[in-house]
């Protein structure tokens, strides 16, 4: 029983309490501060979790190189620049021109820099996929990506003009001004409005307890 | 270790209710401090839109709204205080005592300049769309006394000056670009004169001087003496900038230095060169930063700040020069010479000028900040006191006895004499003032209160919070949670009441048990990815939420279900969410721990691991549900080439575009937080469906009508503007 109630009613509670007491920091200025103050104990718990989480990681890593899994290989690389990490920061500090700013700058940087530029390569693959004239609603969003790339590179505006469809109006007007700045703004934000109601719908159901499935179970 | 998952989850869902995007402080700027020592008063705008003038006691005497600008300027002005606020375009005389209103102006428009006194009248420029206009109001009403409108004004006024009682200049700025100077009456706005146009923008306008600046054909500032009878320029001197470095209006001379050269002045008086001298560096120096400045008693004061030369282990320390020169004859009088880094400009204050500086600590690299006192006409160093953080940009104060300095966040008193430091008090940071009356001191810092200290002996004396109970440009924000609430709340009542509620097919929420039937029949696992936002963000616990749905899915059906996650916290609960859903399945031993794994905080390092997964384990089907980033694409790529079905769902209006594209489905900005009430199908989760909806019907239409009615009822917008 005492082990039912502190699995539900007491997280619901603190859930309400907090939810309530957020809210009333975020209308009345008088006691802000006290925002700071469960923020700053949020940080703390993240700490702690942060030790599950390591925990997780080097469990499930050590089992697989223990297994001798599939490519268990690069199991050892991660723990193993796990560590080394972990005591270069711990030995020498993490300010600059320490090894662990070195291991920052020449290791995490480059890699880094490398899956995001992977984005440039996968950008042209779905746009490939995607812009096809399949229906009326593809044509218009294959029209309209045509028009903002060419826009957008030099020889595209030397083409507009040359074709005279600048006078009709400037490249640079059509993309800014109606294509960016009046219909995709418009869809943003009709996204963004639905969305922020919906986070209103999903808070108050929080607080109040209605949805409770990220507590594990209905 | 089994208790240590669940407190944490518990005490993690302290994170439910902190606001994802947790609001910044709703807090403005504090205005400048003003002392009015006849009736012992401050007055200061606090950084709550409000105005108050308090006693050195504390005691409040009045509080009054303000418009909430940056741009408030206070002047004491008799038994009045006269508010400008220029951005809002508004002029208020209050009384001093009360501070009851007396009369108040709204322009309409922002002010162009700060509005001068001439002839008992508040000389007001205000922009407008047809050019800006020139308004005289009476000094004890406020009544319009004259106007001159903007066709008459022949351009945007750029500077105003009372140059002979009743005789206002006028700097016009027209067309070209260029500035006319007109000589207006101040009694009834009659047109006296005009000078000769001077091409380029004003920069300053005082005692018949103006100095513009034009770009071509050279950057150079102009220098013209307009009489004040009749607009005739006198004389015209021109600096060009890219010979000369900044120049400076001093008192009756303009000075400036020559790049890399000597220093030169001319007369404000007759535009004639007074004098020329170097500025007393050896020749050769590289990235030399002069300051001309300040003038006190006739004693010009130049700083030159020396950067290290030299390379590598040959760098020469960096030095300060400083050299008080007599501004009518260039004469040196005292110079300062040292191995020393200036942190600022000189000051004078008192009888003494300051000089904040970085001075080595020993034989080491260590620098600590320091506060030289020298005297003013030989620059014989008096005093040096050290600083904890030096002063930035603050200007110290001087009482009878002391000298009361800002040092970061702390506030220190020294011995005017000796400079020794005869007390110091931390704060909360200084916003505004310090002040000083009497024996009480006074400023406000970064928590919005008002602190007093006893300047003799910086005890502590009240403090005063001007947070105000109820943050007012929060009103309709308040109005519009209360409204859709109050939706939510009446479907939710109906839906308890046993009706009956129709939610539209959702695609991508259908296709969720076809995608894990797939996995299973291809005998491969589910991938779910709940974003990289940590759990204080309300899309990740709808994740969690879908998750349940999933998880439960995946353990009827025996297939596993890999969760790979970003954020320790998330990673725990999804924990908790993943075993709930398969003891309720009734397959508790089908669940694994490791299956829900941590990976790493870090964005590229987390989509590296999960792709990592994708190509190793070859999930048939990948749910992405939650906040994502940069990384969208690269995950709903990855997983394409996988040969996966993809579900994707997220409120990030950036990346729906992307998958979109890549993926098979997506749920769109609120599916995402409706897809917990839609595959539970609880009448009271699906009752706050329908209000949410409603509350979207409401937002629409207020956005249609108010889109109509606005444009004919500009009130309107000033009515809903926080």
């Amino acid at each position: 029983m005492g082990c039912a109630c502190m699995k539900r009613e007491v997280p619901l509670a603190i859930s309400f309490l907090t939810g309530f007491a957020m809210m009333i920091f975020y209308y009345v200025p008088a006691v802000e501060s006290y925002q700071d103050k469960l923020l700053d104990w949020f940080g703390v718990l993240t700490v702690f979790a942060f030790i599950l989480g390591i925990g997780s990681m080097l469990i499930v890593n050590g089992n697989k190189i223990q297994r001798r899994s599939t490519g268990w290989g690069y199991n050892v690389v991660l723990l193993v620049s796990f560590f080394i990490t972990l005591a270069v920061g711990l030995v020498w500090g993490t300010r600059e021109d320490t090894p662990f700013d070195w291991v920052f700058k020449y290791v995490y940087s480059p890699l880094s820099g490398t899956m995001f530029s992977l984005l440039a390569f996968f950008i042209a693959s779905a746009a490939f996929r995607a812009f096809k004239a399949k229906s009326a609603e593809a044509t218009l969003l294959l029209l309209t990506a045509f028009i903002v790339m060419i826009g957008r590179v030099p020889i595209g505006e030397h083409l507009w003009n040359a074709l005279q469809i600048s006078r009709l109006m400037p490249i640079n007007e059509l993309i800014d001004h109606w294509i960016m700045g009046a219909f995709n703004t418009a869809g943003q934000r009709a996204i963004l409005l639905g969305a922020s109601i919906g986070i209103i719908s999903m808070s108050l159901k929080i607080l109040l307890g209605i949805e409770r499935s990220y507590l594990g179970g209905d | 270790m089994k208790l240590w998952p669940r407190f944490l989850a518990i005490l993690a869902w302290l994170s439910l209710t902190l606001v994802h995007g947790a609001p910044a402080s709703a807090a403005g700027t504090w205005s400048a401090m003003v002392v009015d020592k006849d009736s012992r008063t401050f007055v200061v705008g606090t950084a709550a839109d409000r105005l108050m003038a308090f006693g050195p006691d504390g005691r409040i005497l009045w509080r009054i709204k303000r418009a909430g600008a940056t741009s408030l300027r206070m002047v004491l002005s008799g038994d009045r205080v006269v508010l400008v606020d220029k951005d809002a375009g508004q002029v208020a005389i209050v009384r001093r005592d009360t501070g009851a209103r007396i009369w108040f102006y709204d322009a309409g428009s922002p002010l162009l300049t700060t509005p001068i006194l001439a002839n008992h009248r508040w000389m007001v420029a205000a922009g407008a769309k047809e050019g800006s206009r020139l308004v005289a109001l009476d000094e004890a009403t406020g009544s319009e006394a004259w106007q001159i409108a903007a066709p008459a004004v022949g351009g945007k006024i750029a500077a105003l000056s009372e140059v002979a009682p009743g005789l206002l200049e006028v700097a016009v700025e027209q067309a070209g670009p260029q500035v006319v100077v007109r000589g207006i009456d101040a009694t009834n706005g009659r047109l006296h004169w005009t000078s000769e146009p001077f091409p380029g923008t004003i920069k300053s306008l005082s005692d018949g001087l103006v100095v513009t600046t034009a770009a071509a054909p050279a950057t150079a500032d102009r220098y013209a003496a307009v009489d004040s009878t009749d607009g005739h320029v006198g004389w015209q001197r021109e600096i060009d900038l890219g010979a000369y470095e900044e120049p400076q209006r001093l008192g009756g001379w303009i000075v400036a230095r020559k790049m890399n050269g000597p220093l030169q002045a001319w007369s404000a008086r007759t535009g004639a060169p007074v004098w020329e001298r170097e500025p007393g560096l050896p020749s050769g120096l590289h990235g030399v930063e002069v300051s001309i400045g300040p003038l006190g008693s006739g004693v010009l004061y130049v700083l030159s700040k020396v950067p290290p030369q030299g390379t590598g282990g040959q760098k020469s320390p960096p030095r300060v020069l400083l050299l008080a020169l007599d501004a009518a004859t260039g004469r040196e009088t005292g110079r300062l010479m040292a191995n020393t880094r200036a942190d600022g400009s000189p000051s004078l204050v008192g009888d003494q000028v300051l000089l904040p500086v970085t001075v080595a600590k020993g034989a080491t690299d260590a620098t600590e900040h320091a506060l030289w006192a020298l005297k003013p006409r030989t620059l014989e160093r008096a005093w040096s006191a050290r600083l904890q953080d030096g002063l930035g940009d603050s200007s110290p104060l001087m009482t009878s006895s002391l000298l009361i300095a800002q040092d970061g966040s702390r506030i220190v008193a020294l011995d005017a004499a000796t400079g020794s430091e005869r007390w110091t008090q931390l704060t909360d940071g200084v916003s505004a003032g310090p002040a000083v009356l009497g024996d009480t001191l006074v400023f406000g810092d970064d928590q919005q209160a008002l602190r007093a200290l006893r300047v003799e002996s910086g005890q502590r004396q009240w403090s005063l919070s001007t947070k105000l109970m109820f943050a007012e440009k929060k009103t309709w924000n308040l109005v519009g949670v209360a409204l859709i609430t109050l939706f939510i709340s009446w479907f939710i009542f109906h839906a308890r009441r046993g009706q009956r509620m129709y939610v539209r097919r959702i695609n991508g929420l259908s296709a969720l048990d076809e995608a894990v039937g797939r996995a299973t029949e291809m005998g491969k696992p589910v991938l779910y990815v709940t974003g990289l936002a940590d759990v204080d963000d309300i899309q990740t616990l709808a994740s969690l939420s879908i998750l349940g749905h999933v998880a439960r899915r995946t353990a009827e059906y025996e297939t596993p279900i890999l969760v790979p996650c970003a954020r320790s916290v998330v990673m725990s609960m999804a924990q908790e969410v993943v075993k709930e859903a398969h003891f309720k399945a009734g397959r508790p031993d089908s669940y694994h721990r490791e299956n829900v794994r941590y990976l790493t905080d870090d964005q590229f390092g987390f989509v590296a691991g999960v792709d990592g997964i994708m190509m190793r384990d070859k999930p048939a089907a990948n749910f992405y549900m939650g906040m994502f980033f940069a990384e969208s694409l690269i995950l709903a790529e990855t997983g394409h080439a996988t040969g996966a079905i993809q579900i994707a769902g997220t409120a990030a209006a950036s990346q729906l575009p992307f998958f979109v594209a890549a993926c098979d489905y997506t749920l769109m900005g609120e599916e995402l937080f409706a897809a917990g009430a839609y595959l539970s199908g609880d009448p009271l989760q699906l009752g706050s469906l329908k209000g949410q909806d409603a509350a979207k019907a409401l937002v629409m239409g207020v956005i249609f009508v108010f889109c109509l009615l606005v444009p004919h009822y500009a009130w309107l917008a000033k009515v809903l503007t926080p």
